[in-house]
Parts: C-alpha cells; structure tokens; sequence
C-alpha cells in the first residue's frame, strides 16, 4: 500500500511534468525524456562522472573537516560551562549569517578555486554540529556523572568514559542534520567559486543554454543527497546498536 | 565498633522563591560496623539529603559526617550509593558496567571482567552478561547495580529507595536477595524507605524520620529472625509501633480535618 502510494506520487509527478513540458521550448522546460537524454549524453563522454567525483570528494573534505573540528570544539564547550557563557553571544550573531553571505569574503580570503567552496560547505555544517555537540554535553545526566564520581574516577576518564559516549547519540543527530545542510551548500559554493562540481555543471550548462543539463545536474544533486542522508541513517542505526541504544 | 559518626548536621537549602529551607536540624546518629540501617520517613523528610550527605554528594550547613575518624568531604569509593534509577550506562553491556568501577580502582581489564562476572553470579545474572541495560526488567536493572556496587567491595552501601520503582513481587525477592548479600557480606548498610514492611523486613535499626524540617523521631532496633515471617505477630507489632510513632508526628501536625 505505501509501495503504491510513492510510486503513484513519482509517476503523477513526471507524467505532469511531460504534460506541461509539451507547452513550452526544451530551452524553457525540458521534457524528462530529454532530461534523461541529456544525463545520458554527459555520461557517455565522461564529463559527469568527473563532476561527481569532484562534487563528493570536496563535500568529503569539508565535510570531515568541520566534524573534526567542530566536534572537539563542541565537547570543550559543552564541559566548561562559562566557556559556553562567553561565546554564546558571539555565535548567536554570527549564525543567522548565510554561508553564502561570506562568499565574497571567502573568494577575498582564498581566491578561487577549491577553497572558497570548501569554506562554505564547512560553515554550513560548522553550527548545526556545534551545537547539537555542546546541547549533548550539557544534558548528560548527572547520575551518570554522580556514579562515576562515586567509583572515584578522574576528570580525564569522566570525560572520556562517561561524558563523551553519554553524548554520543545526540553528536549523531547534529552530524545527521549537517550532512543535509553541507549537502545544499555544497551546489551553492561550487555555482559561485569552482570550475568543477555539479554546481558548476548546473551554472556552465546554463551558459550552453542546456536546460536538460541543469535538470539533469539537479536531478543528480538530490539523487546523491538521497544516497547520503540513507547512509547516514545506516550508520546511525549500527552505531546505536553497538551503543546499546535499541 | 562505630562506623559513622553523624554530628548535629543540619542542612538549608535556598528555595527557588528565595526562601530559605531548612532540610535537616540537629542529626545526631551513630552507625556500627556492619549494621543494616533504615532510614523512614515521608517525603520531604529529608532522608535522601542524609544520605547524600554520608555519601559526601552534598556538604552539611552545620555539623560533619565522620565515617572512619575523618570527615567526609567528598564521595568514595568504598562507600557506594546505588540509586533508585539504577545509574547504570546504557552504552555498555551489563559485564562492562560491573566492570567500569574495578577500572576506576586501575585493575586490569581481565582480572576486572573475572571479578565482575563472579559478581554478575552472585546476583543472577550471569546469562545477561552480554546485553544491554535497555533489555533489561526494572529488577535486573537493579542486580546490575547492586553487583557493580559490590565487586568494588565497598564497606558501606548507600541504598536510595533501591526497590521504589519495582512491583511488590520484584520487590521481595531483591529484599531477601540484599538480606542474604549482606549476611554473606557484612558490608554496613544505609537503607532510605518510605515503606514501613520494607523498613522492618530489612533493618537491624529503623530510624524513623518526620518533615519541616527533617528530624530523627525515634530509633528503633529490630529484633527478629532474618528472613522475617511477614505475617508473624512480632512483625505486626514493629509495624505498629511504626505506625504509632507517625500517628505522634501528625498529631503535631494535622494535615487532616474531620
């Protein structure tokens, strides 16, 4: 029954978008035949392969780069209190700030190429990770801290034996939710700085005027995005397995 | 001999609504060396902030705990507390949470895990070593606690309302189970109830315990058989005498009109 349900919602979907495409030119509204087509044509000559190697390997390196900064940081933060209190402010200023707001910044800063999109992709995932990390450090409970206390064991084995793997479930979820977001300014920052990427694609093929490879770019950007955020599940589900969580 | 001293302890909280409370006022109890303690009283009698206070959680206002000729200042490790929500991580299996307090000591992980699963006998549980405390019922939950508090062999127990969340029948058998541990054992054992059977089925010395602000009432030696006949007469006369003995303290205080 549910089987039914999305299938009906994705087939209604592209027989309406084949209907309406019939009104307009392939330039305006590619067809999804023509959008496949057009997927088809990049595959062959290997120039799409090339963009989604490029595309997952800068979305990699930002993205593991701000987990093993932010983390760190967030632990720190979480476990001294007034350390928090400090920067608290600041960071409630800085994070309505669009990542894409500090492009120009970062095309100042690192000129282009490579750097300026992983810059952005590290900040869109700096503060969705920071603070689910400090939120789990300060609401592990203090039972645990209490019997741990009890049994005499040191800051240094409080912090790694009981606080670290007490927040743990809840590090995941923020990692989970910056997956999604690193995921959408990935495209951003490689349509303003790159050469290379599906978001170059995505701007270089409007230059041809080839709408079917826009669509088809966009189409490969969410279908990656999908195969992410199911992975990432995967990796949860066997992490709070082995965290005894289920 | 005399285990723990408590000296004219009164503790005050300031209450939200910047009130201050008083808790306790003027505590004065001495605990032997391997004696079964009850503590009993309504809620708000301030038990449990007695017992954190000999556990060395909290710090008096006035007066000190002396366990041992010296004060407590802090928790230790040879006086375990095992709390009511069982304290146990749930990250762990059940073998690594018994575990966790022998490597607080710096023992060897294996020497640790042999110990650990000896005590994870003691209590039953050898069958579950492996699982995880989510797995677990209420009252194992609690054996988990009780084994990981006795591996370190620890000479004072703390229990906080330890069977408070269990059902009656789960309830007995842990009862008889802390009897049989501690005649096995002779560890000396601080017990906070507000169920009177549970206070006279396990307690050598019920010290009973009334509210605004908590003070000892009366203390009162058991003298019956271990395990006890719950329906025997002398059980029932305990259990009166405890009944009495609150009937004195809502006279002071009527909470009732008729």
């Amino acid at each position: 029954m549910i089987w039914f349900g999305k299938s009906f919602t994705l087939l209604t979907f592209v027989g309406l978008w084949q209907y309406v495409s019939c009104f307009y030119s392939p330039e305006q509204l590619p067809g999804p035949l023509q959008v496949v087509e057009g997927i088809r044509e990049l595959a062959v000559t290997g120039v799409l392969w090339e963009h989604i190697q490029v595309s997952l390997l800068r979305f990699s390196i930002s993205y593991l780069l701000a987990v093993c900064i932010t983390v760190p940081l967030g632990l720190l933060l979480g476990w001294y209190t007034w350390s928090w209190q400090s920067i608290d402010p600041l960071l409630q200023i800085l994070r309505p700030i669009s990542p894409i707001a500090w492009f120009p910044l970062a095309i100042l800063w690192f000129g282009i190429g490579n750097a300026p999109a992983i810059f952005i992709i590290f900040l869109s995932a700096f503060f969705p990770i920071l603070l689910a990390t400090v939120g789990a450090v300060r609401s592990v409970d203090t039972l645990y801290l209490r019997v741990a206390d009890n049994f005499g064991v040191g800051k240094w084995t409080l912090f790694t034996k009981i606080v670290i793997p007490a927040a743990f479930p809840q590090i995941i979820i923020g990692l989970q939710i910056a997956v999604g977001t690193a995921w959408i300014h990935l495209v951003a920052g490689e349509m303003l700085g790159a050469q290379s990427g599906l978001g170059y694609l995505i701007v270089d093929s409007r230059n041809f005027l080839r709408t079917d490879w826009i669509m088809g770019g966009m189409l490969i950007v969410g279908l990656l995005g999908l195969a992410i955020h199911l992975f990432m599940g995967f990796l949860e589900k066997s992490i709070n397995r082995r965290w005894g969580m289920e | 001999m005399k285990k723990v001293r408590i000296e004219n302890i009164s503790k005050s909280f300031i209450s939200n609504d910047n009130v201050l409370q008083e808790v306790l006022a003027d505590i004065n109890l001495t605990i032997e060396n391997g004696e079964f303690l009850c503590l009993l009283g309504p809620s708000g009698c301030g038990k449990t902030t007695l017992m954190n206070l000999i556990a060395g959680f909290e710090q008096p206002t006035r007066g000190r705990v002396i366990i041992d000729n010296q004060t407590v200042l802090r928790p230790h490790s040879k006086h375990i507390t095992i709390f009511q929500d069982y304290g146990l991580f749930p990250w762990r299996t059940v073998l690594d949470n018994v575990v966790f307090g022998l490597e607080a000591k710096g023992m060897q992980k294996k020497e640790a895990r042999d110990i650990a699963s000896e005590y994870l006998e003691l209590v039953g549980l050898t069958a579950a070593a492996k699982q995880f405390p989510k797995q677990l019922s209420g009252g194992m939950k609690q054996r988990v606690s009780i084994a990981r508090a006795l591996a370190v062999e620890p000479d004072i127990l703390l229990m906080d309302e330890p069977f408070g969340a269990l059902d009656a029948f789960t309830r007995y058998r842990l009862q008889d189970e802390i009897l049989r541990i501690w005649q096995e054992k002779k560890p000396t054992i601080v017990f906070v109830t507000h169920d009177i059977d549970e206070a006279v089925y396990l307690g050598k010395k019920v010290v009973i315990m009334s509210p605004n602000p908590g003070q000892i009432k009366t203390i009162l030696p058991i003298n019956l058989p271990r395990p006890a006949d719950r329906s025997s007469e002398e059980f029932a006369a305990y259990r009166r005498e405890i009944f009495r003995a609150f009937a004195m303290v809502q006279e002071k205080n009527p909470e009732y009109m008729i």
